[in-house]
């Protein structure tokens, strides 16, 4: 049998009419060749599915504690100065703030760029990677909007629907795979870039962490510098000595007592003014952990999406990117509550 | 030779940095167990100095840890110009796929002007031409 005499007989079967040697297609088969084709589209757009690189992206372009730490450490050293000691002996040190100050004001553009550049890119990515960025179908369902409602053409609402609807599912079939492309050609093109970034990101962070909790242990130092006088007895706190008798033994202890109870006060008040700025640089500290985990986790993240960047729609990369969002997530939730 | 391979390391830098943290870390600690005797086994003055001189070693530990983000942000520079070219691509795209959605709105308000047209309606033409004119802008 002849492979033409094949397709004829099949097409004779499978819902096609032989008029004059043409095959025009039945009605019944047209319908179900559309619904065919809906299901195709449909099963590959949902192979297409960006949505954990979407996700993680967004959740990697919001750092925000990154920033704060920034401004954190190059502001710290104005703070250690209202802390430090006034005694002459530590006037090297207040200079030494003052230095540090002036140093780490140099450096706070550059830091900073890190972190506008690292949140703008993986902003950039989850844009393209955005759900609607390459849908056409809201732009499709407007011009069906304007041919249903212009019957003056003569054209059937009916028939315009129908051809939207393919249109809108072929359309995103198309853009999905074309989406799909250029997110994987930024990921390959610019992921090692990204990733010499994260690293030093990651490096600067662990940075910033050191120097904060530096800065919480100078205050530390400071507070014991303020509490310490309390713990030497003074002049007064002596008990009176034996050749002081009468009026003059009673005023003297009179003296010891109102000392005893002034220090007593001064003391409660040193203690809690340096617990809220032990505090303070407490949280600074928490935070920098906090901004030094979340550089982890992108840098992890991002690291995946490039080993894996001709399988990003994978299921079990999928998994593992949107379980790393999450992480992002939390470390951020748990910021808050700082 | 080795140290200046250190100072190109950012991560050797702060483990540099840490074991001058630890040498103030002890020094602190005597300091604190000094003081916690009743009497203190320190005089004032000894005290004072030795917080002065703990916070000398930190501020050699900050400085070394400065010393590394330095080098860290050399590291990243490179790297920097070819993301922010990145940046600029896929905005680019992004644009693009604007554009293109525009030129469906576009296409859609034309219908509108088509049936405005089609029906004669002169204020049903001014209407289609002032939505046109929005969705092309």
């Amino acid at each position: 049998m002849r492979i033409g005499a094949i397709e004829s007989s099949q097409a004779s079967t499978q819902g096609f009419q032989v008029s004059a040697g043409v095959p025009t297609p039945r009605p019944a088969f047209h319908i179900a060749r559309i619904g065919l084709l809906l299901f195709v589209a449909a099963a590959l757009g949902a192979c297409g599915n960006l949505q954990a690189v979407r996700d993680f992206s967004e959740q990697s372009a919001n750092l925000a504690a990154y920033k704060e730490v920034t401004n954190k450490v190059v502001s710290n050293p104005a703070t250690l100065l209202q802390y430090a000691p006034r005694t002459a002996k530590f006037e090297p040190e207040r200079k030494a703030l003052e230095a540090d100050a002036k140093a780490r004001a140099l450096r706070s553009d550059s830091l900073l760029k890190i972190h506008d550049v690292v949140t703008a890119y993986m902003g950039s990515l989850a844009n393209l990677a955005g759900e609607e960025t390459y849908s056409l179908s809201s732009s499709i369902s407007k011009v069906e909007g304007a041919l249903v409602a212009a019957p003056e053409l003569g054209i059937k609402p009916e028939t315009v629907s129908a051809f939207a609807k393919i249109a809108s599912t072929v359309s995103n079939w198309i853009t999905e795979a074309i989406q799909v492309k250029e997110v994987k050609a930024m990921v390959s093109k610019h992921g090692e870039s990204m990733d010499q970034m994260l690293a030093g990101m990651e490096d600067v962070s662990a940075s910033m962490l050191a120097i904060l909790e530096e800065d919480e242990k100078k205050v530390v130092s400071y507070a014991e510098h303020s509490e310490g006088g309390f713990s030497f007895e003074l002049g007064p706190e002596q008990p009176p000595p034996d050749s002081l008798t009468g009026a003059a033994r009673e005023r003297y202890e009179g003296q010891r007592s109102i000392a005893r109870l002034r220090r007593d006060a001064a003391g409660l008040l040193v203690a809690r003014s340096n617990a809220a700025m032990k505090a303070e640089q407490r949280t600074a500290v928490t935070s920098a952990q906090a901004a030094l985990a979340g550089v982890q986790v992108v840098r992890a993240g991002h690291t995946e999406m490039r080993k894996n960047v001709d399988r990003l729609t994978d299921q079990q990369v999928a998994a593992l990117l949107r379980r790393l969002a999450a992480d992002l997530q939390a470390i951020r939730a748990n910021l808050k509550k700082l | 030779m080795a140290t200046n391979f250190m100072l190109d390391q950012p991560a050797e830098l702060r483990k540099a940095a840490k074991m001058l943290s630890m040498s103030a870390d002890a020094m602190a600690q005597a300091r604190r167990a000094a003081m916690a005797a009743d009497p203190p086994t320190i005089t004032p003055g000894e005290f004072e100095v030795s917080i002065l001189h703990e916070n000398f070693m930190r501020n050699a530990v900050t400085s070394i840890l400065r010393t590394a983000i330095d080098g860290a942000i050399k590291d990243v520079q490179g790297s920097q110009a070819d993301l922010e070219q990145a940046i600029e691509e896929a905005n680019k795209k992004i644009e693009k796929l604007n554009d293109i959605k525009k030129a469906f709105s576009v296409f859609a308000s034309v219908i509108g002007l088509a049936q405005a047209i089609v029906s004669g309606s002169p204020v049903g033409i001014l209407d289609a031409f002032g939505a046109l004119k929005e969705a092309a802008a």
